[in-house]
């Protein structure tokens, strides 16, 4: 019995943990399904060595600088102080499929004897997609990456378009 | 049994958890020139164009013009902050886009999708709670049961004091082994298949030594007969129907009716004639079991009750109501035989509860000298499954050996000393849904007749399911008028009795 428990203990801790991974906050960026027909830049966390780190949509970037859309509007931080940065391209479903995978598991209750059946399925399966999907390469790092790569998933990945009123640009609205 | 599986299958989880960990899958993002379109994958469905004034298209169905330098796709055209450009209507639009103008295209490759295997599963789910929740009487349910060996491998060969359902309850039941094939080493496996918690007082062989020619029933009352010639039936009419086929042989066939939808205690006669096997005592031989008609009657029964079902079986087990009134009206099988004057005389009948397993015994009949002899059975429609039926010439009575369990092997299950809970009969084995143990016994001879003594009750599990359907209105009624209850139950059985015994065995859970 202690046996069972602790491997049904172990499945769910594995589950719990597929729901962690690498996200950017709410809204930010696009569902992996979504990114071919998104037309912003991925989310960017940038610590530049000073005490607070920068975070934002990417929105182009220079051989000098990275212009990010911050909560308080576009900045631009110059390459030569950027330590380590990550962009986030999407944000992975894992928390969906975990809570899926949760709710499907507690719903075999109502499956009699067959739950001996579709129990399993459901851990077999569920547990596998949630880790998977949670381990998705959903960012890249730099320097890890250089620029020329991160800079694909900027809104801009041609650059600052010429003539183009900084203040004029707008954050992404709510996915 | 669930449990077991459950330990192993969640470590097979972990392995495969860890290898699928593993893996990861990165998007794959292409951004050309201009000059390099062609060479964009073919494969993708939608295409970006970074134009040099920051502004985007995102097109699907695109196709390149070298000749006019366009490139042209169904889509929408977006500013520099995202919005669609031009015009109010945010639908798809065809775009014929001058290349002059593009700084980049893009084309995204997002990866599989995982989530088929969810839906997959979540599709299997839903058929299994809809079939059981359209039909929970007919899910799970089982009594005690035990495997023998038939020679040929591990077979369901008995089901344990079926009607005893509390502790007041309580009995012995004799289940003839039909199929074993004794060794000096026999053992039985005993299993817990349902939500159900079983308290077995004992579980004991009873033999008889045989030769190959004979066979030894028990009747009713608990005798043991000996016989000898055996001889099949040459005629089986019920109804008009010939059922020779179905009850010739202690095969798998059955013969089964279906229940009156007006009147579920109808009964049905079914009409045999034998040749006479000798001078002798001959006595009918009917393997037969239940049809899942009691079954549903006691679940249907603790639906009705809900929540209250405990209360209901404490004043049952005080004696203040008999749940055995339902089971009085449905009757047995009775035995008539036909006399010289061609009357119907009775010659005795036959109970057994239970729909899992086949159960055999003899009906002792009256002496005669006819050449053939007819008999008639009378029962309930739709309550029996017949599977065998023989007339036996009887030599003699016979008293069996009774053979206690020699070792108890607990392969799933909580009792840390089966074998003395089995022989001290002031103790019980208590088995849970999931449990097996296999019970060996030394026999002092193999050419024997195997039969096995059960003695307990077992506790039915109120599944969540029944207790939506509590209603007090319908207690009252099997209490105070079970015979009108049963007119009223036999409508809603009508609805589930086709799939009633294919739902019941396919949702066992049955490790062999």
């Amino acid at each position: 019995m202690w046996k069972t428990n602790i491997s049904i203990l172990l499945c769910l801790a594995i589950l719990a943990g597929s729901c962690t991974g690498v996200r950017a906050p709410r809204e930010s960026v696009p569902k992996r399904k979504a990114i071919a027909t998104d037309a912003f830049g991925g989310w960017i966390i940038i610590n530049p060595g000073n005490p607070e780190p920068r975070m934002g949509e990417l929105i182009s970037h220079t051989d000098e600088s990275v212009f990010i859309m911050t909560y308080s509007g576009l900045e631009e931080i110059e390459k030569s102080q950027i330590d380590s940065a990550r962009l986030i391209m999407y944000n992975t479903q894992s928390l969906e499929y975990s809570v899926w995978t949760t709710l499907g598991s507690l719903s075999t209750l109502s499956n009699g004897f067959y739950l001996g059946l579709t129990l399993p399925l459901w851990l077999l399966t569920g547990i596998p997609v949630s880790t998977g999907e949670a381990r998705r390469q959903n960012y890249i790092d730099f320097p890890a990456s250089g620029w020329a790569e991160i800079g694909k998933f900027a809104r801009f990945p041609q650059g600052m378009p010429a003539g183009i009123n900084h203040s004029s640009l707008r954050p992404r609205p709510p996915v | 049994m669930l449990r077991q599986n459950l330990h192993r299958i969640a470590i097979f989880f972990l392995v495969v958890t860890s290898f699928y960990s593993c893996q990861t899958v990165a998007i794959q993002r292409e951004i050309r020139n201009t000059g390099e379109i062609s060479t964009l994958g073919e494969d993708r469905k939608y295409i970006k164009t970074h134009m040099h004034d920051g502004t985007v298209y995102i097109l699907s169905d695109y196709k390149l013009d070298n000749q006019l330098n366009l490139l042209s796709g169904l889509g929408r055209h977006l500013d520099i902050n995202r919005k669609v450009v031009g015009y109010a209507n945010t639908e798809p639009i065809w775009h014929d886009v001058d290349i002059a103008q593009i700084a980049l295209v893009e084309t995204n490759d997002p990866g599989p999708s995982i989530m088929g295997a969810l839906a997959v599963v979540t599709g299997i789910t839903a058929v299994m709670a809809i079939y059981c929740q359209i039909n929970p009487k007919a899910c799970f349910g089982s009594c005690p049961t035990f495997y023998a060996h038939n020679g040929d491998s591990l077979v369901l060969m008995a089901e344990g004091f079926s009607s005893s359902v509390l502790p007041s309850r309580e009995k012995n039941d004799i289940d003839m082994l039909y199929h074993a094939v004794p060794q000096k080493h026999f053992e039985l496996k005993l299993t817990n298949e349902a939500y159900e918690t079983h308290v077995i007082r004992y579980a004991d062989l009873l033999i008889v030594e045989r030769n190959e020619d004979e066979r030894v029933f028990a009747t009713p009352e608990g005798k043991f007969l000996r016989t000898g010639i055996i001889v099949e039936p040459s005629l089986c009419d019920a109804g008009g129907n010939d059922c020779l086929d179905k009850v010739s042989f202690a095969d798998g066939k059955e013969y089964f009716s279906t229940t009156d939808p007006k009147d579920i205690i109808t009964k049905e006669e079914i009409y045999l004639k034998f040749r006479n096997p000798g001078e002798g005592g001959v006595g009918l031989v009917i393997g037969k079991r239940q049809t899942l008609l009691t079954t549903y009657l006691f679940y249907q029964s603790i639906a009705y009750m809900g929540k209250s079902a405990t209360y209901w079986m404490a004043e049952a087990e005080r004696g203040n109501i008999y749940p055995e009134t339902l089971y009085d009206l449905l009757g047995s099988i009775e035995v008539y035989r036909k006399s010289s004057d061609n009357q119907w005389i009775y010659q005795g009948e036959v109970d057994e509860h239970g729909p899992i397993a086949t159960d055999y015994n003899i009906i002792p009949l009256s002496p005669g000298r006819e050449e053939f002899i007819e008999l008639k059975l009378v029962m309930t429609k739709g309550l029996w499954r017949i599977n065998y039926l023989a007339l036996a010439s009887v030599s003699e009575e016979v008293t069996p050996l009774v053979v206690r369990p020699g070792s108890v092997t607990r392969m799933k299950g909580s009792d840390d000393d089966p074998l003395t809970s089995l022989l001290d009969e002031s103790e019980y084995l208590v088995a849970y849904p999931g449990d097996i143990y296999n019970i060996s016994y030394e026999l002092p001879f193999v050419n024997a007749e195997l039969f096995l003594d059960s003695r307990g009750y077992y506790l039915e599990w109120i599944r969540d399911e029944w207790i939506e359907e509590q209603s007090m209105r319908n207690v009252w009624l099997l209490k105070s008028n079970p015979r009108r209850y049963l007119r009223k139950a036999a409508r809603a059985f009508k609805e589930l009795e086709p799939s009633m015994e294919e739902t019941f065995w396919n949702s066992r859970y049955v490790e062999n």
